[in-house]
């Protein structure tokens, strides 16, 4: 690369990166025909040019300020000028911190009351348990797959071409059935488990009081009592598991009528849960059985257990029915068991999926 | 967006019209067409390229590397075509105007007569 040629790509930065890879080589050969023969570097004429062309053209590609506070809040969609703007947002590194830095607003009120309150000790639990949960979570999701998700929301074009890069067919990648089952069971199993014995023994629970001692009907308020009787939280545990039991029956049935004859899936592959979700399940049965102790002990009164208890209940038989039916057929998506128990219908044959590549890979292929 | 006609912007077109042309291609046109009074830098021909690019008037036809250097042609579209069109007649009815406010301007009396 000559003198010149540096100069041109230094001060072509003045330029958005997706732009500067449709045009640079482009721009740097006009700028070597236009100067003098024995040029080293760019004149400042030229420089300024090429400097005011670059923010002029950053300018035009940013969405303005509504539009992307709407994005960023919201998902919404940008007009399709923006949409280059918006593969660079997803694709470079930080995507992550921004997506997730444009949803703070859903916990301002939290946040508001936490740091207004005095007693600022009361809400680390809270946020403790939030950051976990959004860890976990995320450890769960494969990269790569979410960022093409964002993608095919945000950046979808016809034609085809999106700058530099060009969205192409591509196989599409579902779970396999039998790791995720087995980890579904997992979680669902330590739930009913751990939220049973905690809905069982919790000490206390939320009560109605009047407020004063006459014992006034229109004034009542919100207190934590002492538990009387679990008799009136067995009764729905133990209905769920009853009814999960015949759930799990149904969906028995339908697996075995629908997966026999299941058809091919030539526009999909199949692969594993995300490279680190092992970590990511191992924290959610973590903060499950944390929440349930804390409610077994008395920390916290009787709440989530309640409705979690006989949920993990009524889903858990029919989990394990299909983890049994998913270590049968090793060619078997999650998604197909759960279309089969979840509708009765027969599995259907998978679209291809889509993918935006650089245009040089497309032509490789 | 309406598309803000310049006096660059329709000389690149004019380029554009008699045939295909490369970035240095449509440099060397735009000064022979202006006598040299019209001289476009990097910045400002791709700046007015991407506007037309985007509005519809022009699109790339081909690109070729000679000595190591990459050239992509631009040609006129039936839009930009139109559009050139469009702009010649309105610069055309604007200088008959101008011709008649200063053909009638030669031929009146002054007003208010000599200073």
């Amino acid at each position: 690369m000559s003198g010149l040629e540096r100069s041109a790509a230094f001060w072509l930065r003045a330029y958005p990166p997706a732009w500067r890879a449709q045009r640079a080589d482009e721009v740097t050969a006009v700028l070597v025909d236009l100067a003098p023969d024995d040029a080293r570097r760019l004149d400042a004429r030229t420089a300024l040019g090429l400097l005011r062309g670059g923010v002029a053209t950053r300018w035009h590609r940013t969405p303005p300020l509504r539009v992307y506070l709407q994005y960023r809040m919201l998902d919404v969609r940008v007009p399709a000028q923006y949409r280059e703007w918006v593969h660079q947002d997803i694709t470079t590194p930080g995507a992550l911190r921004r997506n997730l830095t444009g949803r703070l607003w859903v916990f301002l009120l939290p946040i508001y009351s936490t740091l207004t309150t005095e007693t600022r000790g009361e809400f680390v639990p809270m946020w403790s348990v939030l950051g976990i949960a959004l860890l976990a979570t995320l450890l769960c999701v494969r990269p790569g797959s979410a960022v093409r998700r964002r993608l095919q929301h945000h950046a979808s074009t016809r034609p085809t071409e999106l700058g530099p890069s060009v969205w192409v067919r591509t196989s599409r990648a579902r779970v396999s059935a039998e790791p995720a089952a087995r980890v579904l069971v997992l979680l669902l199993a330590v739930g009913a488990v751990a939220w049973s014995a905690a809905a069982v023994l919790a000490p206390t629970r939320l009560g109605a009081v009047p407020c004063d001692a006459a014992g006034a009907l229109s004034c009542s308020e919100f207190v934590v009592v002492a538990r009387d009787s679990a008799g009136l939280i067995t009764a729905p545990i133990a209905a769920a598991a009853l009814t999960g039991i015949a759930i799990a029956v149904a969906v028995h049935r339908r697996l075995g009528r629908h997966l026999a004859d299941r058809p091919e899936q030539p526009a999909r592959h199949l692969v594993g849960p995300a490279p680190h979700a092992g970590i990511g399940f191992a924290l959610w049965a973590g903060l499950v059985v944390a929440e349930a102790s804390a409610e077994a002990t008395g920390t916290w009164l009787l709440s989530l257990s309640a409705v979690a208890a006989p949920a993990c209940l009524l889903l858990l038989p029919a989990a394990v029915v299909v983890w049994l039916r998913s270590r049968t057929a090793p060619d078997l998506a999650l998604v197909d068991l759960r279309h089969v128990a979840w509708t009765g219908r027969p599995v259907p044959v998978d679209r291809y999926d889509t993918e935006l590549v650089p245009a040089v890979v497309r032509e490789r292929r | 967006m309406a598309f803000r006609m310049s006096e660059q912007a329709y000389y690149v077109l004019l380029s554009l019209a008699e045939e295909p042309r490369h970035g240095y291609g449509i440099v060397q046109a735009v000064k022979a067409m202006s006598d040299g009074r019209v001289r476009l830098g990097a910045g400002t021909l791709y700046g007015i390229l991407d506007r037309l690019v985007e509005a519809g008037y022009t699109e790339a036809s081909g690109e070729i590397v000679v000595d190591g250097r990459l050239r992509r042609y631009y040609r006129l579209t039936p839009d930009g075509m139109a559009a050139l069109a469009a702009e010649t007649a309105r610069l055309t009815d604007l200088a008959s105007l101008a011709r008649r406010v200063i053909a009638a301007r030669a031929t009146s009396r002054p007003a208010l007569g000599p200073a």
